[in-house]
């Protein structure tokens, strides 16, 4: 289980330096874990076996997620002003914008997605 | 503080996140990460000074860990392309209408709020789930500090609405509710589209993905255009 899972994570580790160093090669303003994930979903769908050998460790990975998300949120935390009126005047910005797109996107799924059988 | 203790303190930030979201019902609302931030933060508080920006300074590691499980997203992304490919074209519109929209909306309300060019940059991510959008401010000299901001209220508010807004438009379909969850509340509202159905949930990872698949090709355009 645990030689399974720590397997994954070095093949995902490899291919997100790949990507990487792909990124670094082409001057890329997209960064080389974008084309690390496009490059695996790719090969996935091409070997699907290869999905056997990154799943474990893929699963390890997205559940940690949050952990790896920690010092990230401490760190907007600890420099946002949240003193600042300008602040807070953002995050009713964002709460509206919130408010019309959550509107927007539901009428472009009505409107795009093709209706089930039967509706 | 040593790299270890810093590592150390995130562990438990994170434990005591899952701890307290199990001992609360485990509501959407109520994530491990934004949990074990306060846990550290509080942490912090008690320590001198030096202690906060020692902790920030060394914790290099996890962070190129976070970008491994952006990599890994890989396995959602063809697990359930398989399940949504006959709507693959209408999905496919949906998130370039959706992201368009939602980008140029935010620009255009935080413009007309007198909100500044690096906060409008960073806040143009706010669709996007963390690990991506933090690689994209990341690779876009963006402030990951703001962009998160407007990851995090995005994601709460999100999942708040989207079902009260769209029953009101008579959207009941679970595909919709799915994307559309998905599209503006990423994470939280993937878990939000589990409790309604295993399709829900489909769509939500599909739309996340692709919607953070999108910007990240957009914004370092859309970044050139932007007085930074």
């Amino acid at each position: 289980m645990y030689v399974s899972q720590l397997l994954g994570v070095l093949l995902l580790t490899a291919i997100y330096l790949a990507g990487a160093q792909l990124a670094a090669a082409l001057d890329s303003a997209i960064p080389g874990s974008i084309y690390g994930l496009l490059g695996c979903a790719a090969a996935m769908l091409a070997m699907p076996r290869a999905t056997q050998c990154l799943r474990p460790g893929a699963a390890l990975m997205l559940v940690l997620v949050p952990l790896f998300l920690v010092p990230i949120t401490v760190r907007m935390a600890v420099r946002i002003d949240f003193g600042n009126p300008a602040t807070w005047r953002a995050i009713a910005v964002l709460g509206f914008a919130c408010l019309i797109g959550v509107a927007a996107t539901g009428i472009f799924a009505r409107l795009l997605l093709r209706k089930e059988a039967g509706r | 503080m040593s790299v270890l203790a810093a590592l150390a303190l995130s562990v438990l930030g994170y434990v005591a996140g899952v701890w307290l979201q199990r001992r609360t019902g485990s509501k959407p609302y109520m994530q491990p990460i934004l949990l074990g931030m306060f846990v550290v933060v509080a942490v912090l508080a008690l320590l001198d000074a030096p202690a906060t920006e020692d902790y920030l300074a060394h914790n290099g590691l996890l962070l190129d860990l976070l970008m491994v499980a952006v990599v890994a997203f890989a396995i959602p992304l063809v697990d359930n392309v398989r399940v949504v490919l006959r709507d693959l074209i209408g999905l496919a519109f949906v998130v370039l209408a959706a992201g368009a929209f939602i980008a140029s909306s935010t620009l255009a309300l935080c413009y007309v709020a007198g909100i500044d060019a690096a906060s409008i940059a960073a806040f143009s991510l706010r669709s996007v789930t963390n690990p991506i959008a933090i690689a994209v401010a990341e690779q876009n000299a963006i402030s990951v500090d703001l962009a998160m901001l407007g990851v995090f209220i995005t994601g709460f508010v999100s999942v708040v609405v989207v079902e009260p807004i769209l029953h009101r438009m008579g959207i009941t379909d679970p595909r919709h509710l799915g994307l559309v969850l998905g599209i503006t509340a990423h994470a939280l509202g993937i878990a939000r589209a589990l409790e309604i159905s295993s399709l829900a949930a489909a769509y939500a990872t599909v739309g996340m993905i692709c919607t953070g698949l999108l910007y990240a090709f957009a914004i370092p355009s859309l970044v050139r255009l932007l007085p930074l």
